[in-house]
């Protein structure tokens, strides 16, 4: 047990004496990460808009086929979840492989390699500013209003952000043990794809089971959020019971990741 | 009393050998241990005066790298201790580049991760740009770059850094003459500002031009160390003798020695 907490020490140590170095390093990556594209800059809000306006052009100009849901448009309604969704999605397929893709540069140097997932996430999160933009522009360009409730997206983007800075220390070494991990990462976020209320609305129906699933998914809790926040004007604070499992359950991934994390900075070119 | 650099007081590195893929992984994941011991290095001790330049040399496989990692702080000693004093920079043949990034990015890259900030990069880069003397292809990504060129760059940025310990791991081998002439004089500025070399090479002129101590390696173990001119004389003597050699007494005496790297099971000796 006392290394247990040897590990959380030096790994939480590690992240915040280095939180200068995470930052730049994200702002790097950032800048990079469509520079070798011939489109460049642009792609920052063209992928938002195809993964976006994707559903924006068959739900809401096209087919119109959703009928609204509690008094929403379905289009909005959509954007509002399927914009949390590709902002976590996005990140872990990234920060999974960040360790893994950066490992010729790691391997022979004593640069603590628990930053560069967290760097990696915060990277991600930077692209995603884009994708809130266009679902506001969305949002507005429906009618609906935007009511101080709204405030509550800073709120869960910061949720979102814990959940996979501790979701990333995991996964970022899974990878580098076996790269099997990246398969397996790849087929959990199709499922979790449809098992979060993205495209349905948990209702009286659902069994016991997949009831408590939902309660303790994270990717549920963002996403709820952020409809809750900007369509039903409804605020964290008001469902305290929520919050408290997600926090728990981020806790619970980041106690996993530190030690994860020191178990392969002790060696990393074991796992090469 | 000159002050040390590098204090290293028993360590022993400890590599497991895995002889099923499953117990990589179980290894990992449980607290109990898996796979054979491999004693990589064996109860090394010895310290580093600042402003030395110390050489490593010893057959392939006898740790020379092993013990470069260690002090790097790239890998951790499995027991002992190891205290080097500032930062520690290392450069090797697989020069720690990404090979998608140019030479540019590859400077900034590989700063930000040694923690420096944007503003002291820029103030770096003409030194290491004007250092590593690419030329137009600077600006090209490293795949297009020869291997001396990829050392090039390495190694101009683990020089420029201005780091308290330098190592060098093989590196100058890629390079041609003038290019290596122009390293061992910016190492011998180096020593002459107080700071600490380790060379690891098997050019022993190279070692003998530069270095005032060698450090004898043999199968994870100090075989002799002490002035340079005495152990890389005491080496030549042995790899001549070596040579002189049938196959099938080579044979055993490699084998033999490899054997005594072996140690029963990866179980830790005392219970922690």
């Amino acid at each position: 047990m006392p290394q247990y907490i040897k590990y959380f020490c030096q790994t939480t140590g590690d992240l915040f004496k280095n939180f200068r170095r995470i930052g730049s390093l994200a702002l790097f990556d950032y800048r990079q990460a469509n520079k070798k594209m011939f489109l460049g800059g642009l792609w920052k809000l063209l992928s938002p808009f195809i993964q976006i306006g994707a559903y924006w052009l068959v739900f809401g100009i096209g087919l119109r086929s959703g009928a609204p849901i509690d008094g929403i448009p379905y289009v909005v309604w959509l954007t509002c979840g399927v914009t949390p969704w590709y902002m976590l999605s996005s990140c872990v397929g990234r920060a999974a492989n960040s360790i893994y893709g950066k490992a010729a540069v790691l391997t022979r140097s004593n640069i603590p390699v628990c930053i560069i997932p967290v760097s990696t996430t915060l990277s991600a999160f930077m692209d995603s500013g884009w994708m809130i933009l266009l679902m506001l522009v969305i949002f507005l360009c429906n009618g609906c209003r935007l009511s101080w409730e709204a405030l509550n997206l800073v709120y869960y983007v910061f949720c979102g952000f814990a959940f996979m800075c501790a979701l990333s220390l995991v996964t970022s070494v899974l990878v580098m043990l076996a790269r099997d991990f990246q398969k397996l990462i790849q087929m959990g976020m199709r499922l979790m794809f449809f098992l979060s209320p993205i495209f349905w609305k948990p209702g009286r129906t659902l069994p016991g089971a997949f009831r408590l699933f939902d309660l303790c998914n994270p990717f549920a809790y963002v996403i709820r959020g952020f409809r809750e926040g900007l369509l039903f004007h409804v605020s964290f604070w008001q469902s305290p019971r929520d919050g408290l499992i997600f926090w728990c359950v981020v806790a619970c991934l980041y106690a996993i990741g530190v030690v994860f994390q020191s178990k392969l900075r002790k060696n990393l070119l074991d796992y090469m | 009393m000159a002050e040390q650099a590098i204090t290293l007081q028993k360590v022993d590195k400890v590599y497991p050998i895995y002889h099923k893929a499953a117990e990589k992984y179980l290894d990992f994941f449980l607290p109990k241990s898996f796979g054979q011991k491999f004693y990589a290095l064996r109860d090394i001790t010895f310290s580093l005066e600042k402003g030395t330049s110390t050489a490593l040399i010893g057959l392939n496989g006898s740790g020379k790298s092993t013990l470069a990692n260690l002090i790097a702080g790239a890998s951790a000693p499995t027991s002992g201790t190891l205290i080097a004093e500032g930062n520690v920079s290392m450069t090797s043949i697989s020069a720690g580049v990404s090979t998608m990034l140019t030479g540019l990015e590859n400077i900034t890259q590989k700063c930000l991760l040694l923690g420096l900030s944007y503003q002291q990069i820029k103030d770096l880069t003409p030194q290491i740009v004007e250092f590593a003397d690419l030329g137009a292809f600077m600006d090209q990504q490293v795949k297009t770059y020869s291997s001396g060129m990829r050392a090039k760059l390495g190694f101009a940025i683990s020089v420029n850094i201005d780091p308290d310990v330098l190592i060098i791991d093989e590196a100058l081998s890629v390079g041609d003459p003038t290019f290596t002439k122009k390293c061992l004089q910016k190492m011998q500025a180096f020593r002459e500002r107080g700071k600490t070399i380790v060379f690891v090479s098997h050019s022993l002129p190279q070692v003998r031009d530069f270095c005032d101590h060698a450090l004898w390696l043999e199968a994870g173990q100090i075989r002799s160390m002490g002035a340079c001119g005495e152990v890389t004389a005491a080496y030549a003597a042995f790899i001549k003798e070596f040579n002189a050699f049938s196959r099938a007494e080579q044979k055993a005496y490699t084998t033999r020695l490899r054997e005594k790297q072996f140690g029963g099971s990866n179980e830790p000796e005392t219970k922690p």
